[in-house]
């Protein structure tokens, strides 16, 4: 065990011996999830367990896992309004839960890959349409409270995003493949987690994701063969420390 | 091509650093508002709960529901409470939520929690007591449903009903969950002997006593 991981662990597990006097989540166990040191099974039970009964600690899970889930979303879904609408879900959803959720040995960055996997599956199974603002208008007269901070910073996002024509492409892609694929490659691929725990996030064994994964890349294959305009190959150089950067080839 | 080329290809997704500050502060505010406001209603009004109904009434913390009660209503609108409670008591649901609400406003913060730990103290025995019992069973669903009044058989929050008796000799009931956790318990003659009461029948509410009014999830 790793010395950083055994200390945020038996922090986290005095602080439970003592739970009147920690009302208040300790800062070094803040400390330890913000540098996104991994906890083991016990720290991770004690954090929860507090997070059931103290806000702060669950604005310690939030706060360490938001940015992923953003980024997960934001890579599955094409629209960063629709993914803010995603994430903000699934923390409500992981809130909700919180009182009922029993540790089975389930990471809890698992469980929140876990649950907004499954608002991006309710997201695809809606089929949700965007109506621009300016058509519920002319429509309804419905005219939205201004909110400049929050819309200017999606509307940013999402220019950001259009603007990398390699990611736009990729997305589309990927997006012609079926859900189940694109779950796999892109938990695999982009998120970066291993077989086991896309197993664990998605509920399934790993011979089975193993092979979503086989297929998923055949079909990815295929419908790279068939389109015209492919996006161009990165070109990834791996630096010292396992850095890597990507070069568009021209 | 290649299997690697792939690969990469599919990273570049995460080319991109994504993030939306504003969107994180307001949603972060939020979420702890409402775990506040979910800590503190539910904690005192399980307690309230508690508290007033001296038999036949027990509920798992976090799922107090008032059936047809106007603050039910507005708590679940809220999204404050998620899941229901079992009324088993004789005076009304309406009535039952009034008193509740305004003994909750009354308690001190140790009062709820002592009322709260007596409670898990209470679930402790009560499961301990069961595990002892050589006549501990499981109900089948169409039983407990035929003992209607007192337990909603098909509540969709129950796996598994089990029963006892315990050393008073009460039928207990036992509701257990999916994951083998007790959803309810519920003192199944104490109701009866409740119910049967001269002092309870004039408080009797028209759903022929006591029942389960209200589910909400």
């Amino acid at each position: 065990m790793p010395v950083p991981t055994a200390i945020c662990g038996l922090w986290l597990l005095n602080e439970q011996r003592n739970p009147l006097q920690s009302l208040h989540l300790q800062p070094f166990t803040a400390l330890c999830i913000t540098l996104n040191i991994v906890m083991d099974k016990n720290a991770q039970q004690a954090l929860i367990a507090q997070a059931k009964i103290d806000p702060e600690a669950f604005g310690v899970i939030f706060d360490a896992h938001y940015k992923k889930i953003l980024g997960y979303t934001v890579r599955r879904v094409d629209s960063v309004a629709a993914a803010e609408d995603i994430v903000a879900e699934t923390f409500i959803k992981a809130l909700k839960g919180l009182p009922k959720f029993r540790w089975q040995g389930v990471p809890i960055e698992a469980w929140l890959f876990r649950i907004a996997t499954n608002e991006i599956r309710m997201y695809f199974r809606k089929n949700r349409v965007t109506v621009s603002l300016d058509e519920l208008y002319d429509q309804d007269g419905y005219e939205p409270q201004a909110d400049y901070d929050l819309e200017q910073e999606a509307i940013d996002l999402q220019e950001k995003l259009d603007r990398h024509q390699t990611f736009r492409q990729v997305q589309k892609l990927i997006h012609h493949l079926p859900i189940k694929y694109q779950e796999v490659l892109v938990l695999r691929f982009a998120e970066q987690k291993k077989v086991g725990e896309i197993a664990q996030i998605l509920g399934k064994r790993e011979g089975t994701v193993k092979s979503l994964l086989s297929r998923g890349l055949d079909r990815l294959r295929k419908e790279l063969d068939a389109t015209p305009t492919q996006p161009k190959r990165p070109k990834r150089i791996v630096h010292g420390e396992g850095r890597v950067h990507i070069k568009e080839e021209v | 091509m290649n299997d690697k080329d792939l690969h990469n290809l599919v990273r570049t997704l995460a080319d991109i650093d994504v993030s939306a500050p504003t969107h994180q502060a307001r949603l972060r505010a939020q979420l702890l508002t409402q775990h506040a406001t979910q800590q503190t209603i539910v904690g005192r009004l399980f307690a309230a709960f508690a508290k007033i109904s001296s038999t036949g009434v027990h509920m798992k913390k976090n799922t107090i529901v008032f059936g047809g009660s106007a603050l039910a209503v507005g708590l679940l609108v809220a999204g404050v409470l998620s899941v229901g409670i079992m009324q088993a008591h004789p005076a009304s649901a309406a009535q039952l939520a009034e008193s509740a609400t305004k003994k909750a406003q009354q308690m001190s913060a140790e009062e709820v929690a002592r009322i709260n730990a007596q409670y898990h103290q209470d679930l402790a025995r009560r499961l301990n007591e069961a595990k002892q019992d050589k006549d501990l069973r499981v109900l089948p669903r169409d039983e407990v449903v035929s003992w209607g009044w007192a337990v909603k058989g098909d509540d969709p929050d129950v796996s598994k009903y089990l029963t006892y008796t315990d050393s008073s000799n009460h039928r207990i009931i036992i509701a257990l969950g999916s994951d083998d956790q007790p959803v309810y318990i519920v003192d199944f003659d104490a109701v009866q002997a409740q119910k049967a009461s001269p002092a309870n029948s004039a408080t009797e509410p028209d759903t022929n006593g006591i029942r389960p009014t209200g589910y909400a999830h």
